[in-house]
């Protein structure tokens, strides 16, 4: 789907040149070279691939940035900008662009998103069984714990949330999953047609906010898990401390560089001292994205350490 | 007697083609300003997708606005900067239709509909003064046209 996105020249030259699995994210800065995220580390992009050498790296300008920008939209900019509003666009096939640029507000609210500066397009790569070592730690004969996957941006939560979500359906346990996908990261569904594997019992509510889709997920669609993504504001601790409460587990993640730094969180003092999660496993990209750093339980005992 | 009604024939088949291209042109002009009408809606009320809504027009559109669409999804998020080339239209009608073109999916809705307003604007004050023009035009031609055809008919005779 990188094809839709990119210029027809980046395109040709990505693709040529640099091999898929490992490209992680290309990043664009207006008059600035472009680097690759490549196996986990950066490099430039040049014509010749990628290379650690700055001269002879393409530098990318505004024009460039705004035909991806215009051809992530599906040529319909106005159509997303709901996502620009939150400086990001979700294409087809999961790819996520975060965007730069200009924040227009009008009457305290922001209204959109313009001249565009600068653009991380993250290509997401699904690793099915990535989870496959935490799920003994996740089911008990009391059943599914409350889980919150914390690492710093980029070590894998996203791929692995959606794998643990793929795990369940696949143990056949009968639990009915829900995913609130509100940037269209976890099963990235396209006209209603998930682009990743999330599993055959999971539900997908796309594109909707975290406390609405908590509150009408559950009663609409009874699920006994809901997974989401990027719990980080009170009004989403509130929502989980919501279905947590109505009975429902929950699969979370959150960014922070480690547990010390997880436990300093304001907005999370509530849930960690109302024990609302059994389970923290904390993922780092020291080896690569997805590391275990640790499997914890509710009272932060290390469960597995590495 | 026969060459007569022949040459009145060819007069006035001239008359009702010069009228009937007059016709066209205006029709083709009317089309563009429903076109903007139907943008205006797609994507305020609708938020569809360009493409979509564009296929959506040129499929129903009878004029040469259909071409000048298809043209420009052919040409949609191409390097190239889209032209139109149009001997219907002035020239400040293909700069505005090109400005459109051109900003057509790069804003949010409300600049959409502020680009597709003022391009409406300037087309419909154009279209008004054209059409009255070419209805006079289109009118007198038929007229003239019938008058010629019966006035060769009887020198003939």
């Amino acid at each position: 789907m990188l094809e839709k996105v990119l210029t027809r020249d980046l395109y040709e030259l990505v693709s040529k040149k640099i091999e898929f699995e490992k490209l992680y994210e290309l990043r664009l800065r207006v008059n600035s070279p472009i680097t690759i995220n490549y196996g986990g580390k950066y490099y430039y992009l040049t014509t010749n691939g990628i290379s650690a050498s700055e001269s002879d790296a393409l530098v990318a300008d505004s024009s460039l940035i705004e035909t991806i920008v215009f051809n992530a939209s599906n040529f319909s900019i106005y159509a997303v900008n709901y996502m620009l509003q939150h400086c990001y666009i979700s294409c087809q096939g999961g790819i996520r662009i975060g965007v730069c640029g200009e924040v227009v507000i009008e009457n305290g609210k922001i209204i959109t998103l313009k001249n565009f500066s600068q653009l991380n397009i993250r290509i997401p790569h699904q690793v099915k069984n990535c989870s496959l070592n935490a799920i003994k730690y996740l089911i008990d004969e009391t059943g599914f714990k409350n889980t919150l996957i914390i690492s710093p941006p980029g070590a894998g939560k996203t791929t692995f949330i959606r794998d643990i979500a793929y795990q369940l359906s696949n143990l056949n346990l009968a639990y009915n999953l829900l995913i609130l996908d509100e940037r269209f990261e976890i099963a990235s569904a396209v006209n209603g047609v998930n682009m990743h594997d999330v599993g055959k019992f999971t539900d997908v509510l796309s594109g909707c906010k975290k406390s609405f889709g908590f509150l009408e997920g559950i009663r609409s669609m009874r699920p006994d898990i809901i997974f989401c993504d990027e719990i980080a504001d009170l009004d989403d601790v509130e929502a989980v401390r919501f279905a947590v409460n109505s009975g429902v587990k929950v699969v979370a993640t959150t960014h922070a560089f480690n547990l010390s730094d997880f436990r300093a969180k304001k907005s999370f003092q509530d849930l960690i001292e109302g024990q609302f999660f059994d389970r923290y496993i904390v993922l780092s990209s020291s080896e690569g994205p997805g590391t275990y750093e640790g499997i914890f339980d509710k009272k932060f005992i290390c469960l597995y350490c590495r | 007697m026969f060459l007569g009604l022949i040459l009145f024939g060819c007069v006035v088949g001239g008359g009702i083609y010069l009228r009937k291209f007059n016709q066209n042109k205006i029709k083709f002009k009317l089309d563009i300003l429903n076109f903007c009408d139907y943008l205006k809606t797609q994507i305020s009320f609708n938020k569809g997708l360009l493409k979509d809504i564009l296929i959506d027009y040129a499929n129903q559109s009878k004029t040469k606005l259909k071409n000048i669409i298809l043209e420009y999804l052919e040409n949609i998020g191409g390097d190239k900067e889209f032209k139109i080339t149009c001997n219907d239209l002035t020239f400040e009608e293909i700069e505005v239709l090109e400005m459109l073109f051109g900003g057509l999916g790069k804003s949010d809705i409300n600049n959409q509909l502020i680009l597709i307003e003022n391009v409406r604007g300037f087309l419909s004050k154009n279209y008004e003064i054209y059409k009255e023009k070419r209805q006079k035009i289109g009118d007198l031609s038929l007229k003239l046209s019938v008058c010629l055809g019966l006035l060769i008919m009887i020198l003939i005779i």
